[in-house]
């Protein structure tokens, strides 16, 4: 007797891609181009910096910086909660950070998301009793592309403000393109009352190494970024200005000691400027790191230098 | 008195006589008045100020004390204004 097929069988079609790969190519978003070049490049400090991170739970944490130097002194306070709506694997919203400091200068971001594919972020800064700027961004996330349009420091009644719009989209494999428009408008400091600019923006990536580039006709910003080993990162910034006439080259290396806890960044640029910054955690136990920066412009003969301790 | 000879009387008068009746042409607003609209914007954006300065912060604490707080265990504990800075 021959087996009879159940008649809720559907015919073979198919399956839809699962949430978790449908988002495998994904580009991701346009200002996260020259990431992972951005990231080794040394973030250097000035002067004494204390800053105490405490984690309450895995959704909330709270942050103390006493900080001491020229530019800046005093006592900042962070704090940063992220909800339980999960999209995806380490991504819950929404998200929202808050930073103040003893003036009352504060800062906020919200970032959220709308489904499988809108994020919608915010972003203000208050100075002086102002609001010194704010911006708003919204992104749609498709399979292979990225869309977001960003306005900021919106004022209706002087009739000013900034939108840009973003496009990145997965071709192949590796090769990833995409275009940014920039629309100024403010009828007392631009002549004409407006002025755009469009740049075209290409990536390609490899395993080993990332190319990625953006240019208009202001100017070019290209960034290499290879990885020579888990613990080796080398990058390449070229930037120039056709307008200024000006162009900087900066070369940037990452170098991770596991075995003695030591991070060390570190770079050097055409107008003769070194800089870099040296971590340590000081115990493998106890969570104490130890940040050194220096900052040298050889022909200015200017320097900075910072020190800092990071608990937490 | 000659229309000049007036109008030279009217400039004069108005320092020395605070209690003058004779209006001064520059004593007059010369801004327009702000539209239904921009009084609005105007509004809104100090709302979002003080919404931002004063408001943002200790909402987000908020939340974060609605949740509570963890141990590294997993342990659920309650937080207090404490918890902010020790404990």
């Amino acid at each position: 007797m021959s087996e009879v097929a159940p008649k809720s069988a559907a015919p073979e079609a198919a399956l839809p891609p699962q949430p978790d790969d449908y988002f495998k190519n994904h580009p991701g978003s346009y200002e996260e181009l020259h990431r992972k070049c951005r990231d080794i490049f040394p973030m250097c400090f000035e002067g004494a910096k204390l800053m105490v991170q405490k984690g309450l739970s895995s959704h909330f944490q709270v942050a103390h910086t006493v900080s001491i130097s020229s530019a800046n002194t005093g006592y900042r306070f962070g704090t940063t909660y992220i909800g339980s709506k999960e999209y995806g694997p380490g991504e819950s919203y929404p998200v929202m950070l808050a930073d103040t400091d003893g003036s009352g200068n504060t800062s906020a971001t919200v970032l959220h998301q709308f489904g499988k594919h809108y994020r919608l972020k915010f972003q203000g800064q208050t100075q002086q009793g102002k609001i010194a700027a704010a911006q708003t961004t919204i992104e749609r996330r498709g399979r292979l592309t990225s869309v977001a349009l960003m306005l900021g420091n919106t004022d209706l009644v002087n009739g000013s403000g900034i939108a840009v719009g973003h496009l990145l989209r997965r071709v192949t494999e590796r090769l990833d393109l995409g275009a940014e428009l920039v629309y100024q408008y403010d009828k007392k400091q631009i002549p004409g009352g407006q002025m755009s600019v469009l740049s075209y923006a290409a990536r390609y990536t490899t395993p080993k190494w990332t190319l990625s580039s953006t240019f208009s006709s202001s100017g070019i910003h290209a960034c290499y970024h290879h990885k020579e080993t888990d613990t080796l990162q080398f990058g390449v910034e070229f930037e120039s200005n056709f307008r200024m006439a000006e162009a900087v080259t900066t070369f940037a290396y990452q170098a991770e000691i596991p075995e003695a806890n030591v991070i060390m960044r570190a770079s050097c640029d055409t107008n003769w400027t070194v800089g870099a910054v040296f971590e340590k955690r000081l115990s493998p136990t106890l969570p104490f790191t130890l940040a050194i920066s220096g900052l040298l412009n050889h022909v200015k003969a200017q320097g900075k230098f910072g020190v800092g301790i990071i608990i937490g | 008195m000659t229309a000049t000879g007036l109008s030279k009387s009217i400039r004069v008068a108005i320092p020395e006589h605070p209690c003058s009746t004779y209006f001064n042409m520059s004593d007059f607003d010369s801004t327009p008045e702000k539209s239904l609209f921009d009084q609005t914007c105007s509004a809104g954006a100090e709302v979002l100020r003080l919404g931002l300065q004063y408001g943002f912060l200790p909402f987000v604490l908020y939340l974060g004390f609605q949740r509570g707080g963890e141990t590294p265990t997993g342990e659920r504990v309650e937080l207090g204004f404490s918890s902010l800075f020790w404990g």
